[in-house]
């Protein structure tokens, strides 16, 4: 006996689909990042190094004005100036700071309220789920790296009125804030989701940077080899810069390793998280 | 009518507990009750409907087309999660906002199709107040609302009036009967059998992993022969009726309760039992006021069925 009789259609409309599908993502979290408390005034710490070094490019173009002096030698030429900013350990610190921030309960928030259940139950991929998360914290990453970066070369040329570098100094000035970006997104997402906890999260990122200095200056110190300061985050950061720039090394050892040591850390955060998320059964 | 969801042989097990074993199920159009108690596989099931679980075993196909790691199929299909599954710092507007912007819509649609959910789980005026800020039944008609704003083909709803009030459980009920009327598919899982007999007689019943029972629930009652119909009887004469009803192999016990005038008769044999019945109280004279079958409610069904 059968029990309706309405019988099923088939839809044959056409979908109006987007081909950036982590885009909502993308735009939801850069706005909910902003609106958090505290966000101005660590946004306004980090650009504030921008500023300074936008002094100092102003004076270097001025000869009459005997100030910051140390700082101007340090950026008299455009790699150097790159090199000098982006491995700067302010704006280290601030990545790092920007990362735990913008990052840190991207993934823990969604395991903690059993969310990820309603992304990937909406014509999403898992790639393209962690693809948004991680576009908001490049996004602010690179606020911070890549767009003063550029706006100093920007300025260079205002102020001075003639633009030294070449294409490929500026292909590395581009290149070189997105390896590190990637980095730093890769190892917050990765920890993110680890846990639902997004203290727990924040607490070990931080442990990770600082145990990972203090373990190589430790080393450093027993043994006085410079191999030792692979160890730490920060010092790789800065050895990768001057290799990619050509500017003095920061310790006597070879630069491309440290590239080669965020790059597969880079991978290896990433495996993890795919891991992770493949892990997850909703 | 065409055949809407096909699972062959789904078994899945979490290490050595078994989630599902060996179901194989075909639904058609119209409302389907997914029913079990706490732990009988029905979220497990849901979750391999919906993607988000490989089946260890067997094959699952929803519109003809497989379902795991088949994204675009969800542009026809709606999930209502078991879980409150929003962050709640954020307003409902911007959270049924952000799901409809999911499906890829563009600006105009995305808003159009979130307002119109709103509205039509009530929540229009108090869509700019946050999340944290909503009721237990306000989160769960929000979270009823994301699940129909696609207006698919197929809704898949995990408990979705645990803790709506009762004028609101009547409204989503009209609403997913509206919905099946339109033709579309609605999967509605729940333990309070009392919902799901409001929406439907149409279930699955899932028990340790497996489907005990899938069908009509009077068929699926008249199929249950080990266990005998109760019929209970309010008359002025119970012990009159009784007698006259009693026939070789027509009933099989009958139960007084004097004090309120009613008689229970207990049969293998529905359909002949209420034929005498009907035959009986015509010419006896005998005045009834109430017969009723306490046995053809889905809870009996349920209860004989999992051996409670």
């Amino acid at each position: 006996m059968p029990i309706r009789e309405e019988g099923y259609y088939n839809w044959e409309g056409t979908l109006s689909k987007s081909k950036i599908k982590w885009f909502p993502i993308f735009t939801t979290g850069i706005k909910s990042v902003y609106k958090k408390r505290f966000s101005k005034l660590l946004f306004a710490t980090a650009s504030s190094l921008f500023f300074v070094f936008l002094i100092a490019l102003y004076v270097s173009s001025k000869p009459e004005l005997k100030m910051m002096s140390r700082l101007v030698k340090m950026i008299s030429s455009d790699a150097l100036l790159f090199r000098t900013y982006y491995t700067n350990g302010f704006l280290v610190f601030m990545c790092a700071m920007i990362s735990v921030f913008a990052g840190s309960e991207l993934i823990s928030n969604d395991l903690k309220h059993k969310s990820i259940s309603l992304y990937l139950a909406r014509p999403l991929s898992k790639l393209d789920y962690i693809t948004g998360k991680f576009s908001i914290i490049l996004f602010y990453l690179m606020m911070f790296t890549l767009l003063p970066g550029l706006l100093l070369v920007i300025f260079k040329v205002i102020f001075t009125g003639d633009f030294s570098a070449g294409l490929a100094l500026l292909v590395k000035s581009i290149t070189f804030p997105v390896v590190i970006s990637l980095f730093w997104a890769s190892l917050m997402l990765m920890l993110s989701s680890l846990s639902e906890n997004g203290r727990f999260v924040k607490i070990i990122f931080f442990v990770a940077f600082f145990l990972s200095q203090m373990i190589a200056g430790m080393f450093w110190g027993i043994f006085r080899n410079d191999n030792f300061m692979y160890i730490s985050i920060e010092k790789n950061i800065q050895q990768f810069g001057s290799f990619v720039f050509g500017t003095p090394l920061e310790f006597r050892a070879p630069g491309w390793i440290s590239g080669a040591i965020l790059l597969g850390l880079t991978a290896l955060f990433l495996l993890i998280l795919a891991y992770r998320l493949r892990k997850v059964e909703v | 009518m065409g055949v809407v969801i096909k699972g062959e042989n789904l078994s899945k097990w979490y290490g050595n507990v078994l989630g599902l074993s060996e179901i194989s199920v075909e639904i058609s159009g119209g409302i389907q009750g997914l029913l079990g108690p706490n732990g009988a596989g029905k979220s497990t099931f849901l979750k391999i409907l919906t993607g988000q679980l490989k089946p260890n075993i067997g094959e699952i196909t929803i519109f003809g087309e497989p379902v795991f790691n088949n994204h675009e199929i969800f542009h026809r299909i709606g999930y209502c999660p078991e879980f409150d599954a929003y962050y709640r710092e954020v307003t409902g507007w911007e959270f049924i906002r952000f799901k409809s912007a999911l499906f890829g819509y563009n600006k105009k649609e995305t808003d159009d199709r979130a307002l119109k959910a709103l509205d039509k789980v009530g929540l229009t005026d108090s869509k700019e107040r946050k999340i944290s800020e909503y009721s237990l039944g306000m989160r769960q008609r929000l979270k009823f609302a994301s699940s129909i704003i696609n207006d698919s083909d197929l809704l898949i709803l995990d408990e979705p009036l645990r803790g709506v009030d009762p004028l609101w459980r009547i409204k989503i009920i009209k609403m997913l009967k509206e919905f099946e009327a339109e033709g579309r598919t609605i999967i509605v899982s729940s333990h309070i059998l009392a919902e799901i007999e409001a929406m439907t007689n149409n279930v699955i019943l899932i028990h340790q992993g497996k489907i005990f029972a899938h069908g009509d629930i009077q068929e699926i009652r008249d199929l249950i022969g080990s266990h005998p119909h109760r019929i209970s009887v309010v008359c002025d004469d119970t012990r009159g009726l009784a007698k006259k009803m009693i026939s070789d192999d027509l009933l099989r016990n009958i139960q007084f309760m004097d004090s309120e005038q009613k008689v229970i008769f207990e049969t293998d044999k529905r359909d002949r039992f209420f034929d005498t019945l009907t035959a009986t109280i015509s010419g006896s004279g005998i005045s009834v006021s109430e017969i009723t079958s306490p046995d053809d409610n889905l809870q009996s069904v349920f209860d004989y069925l999992i051996g409670r």
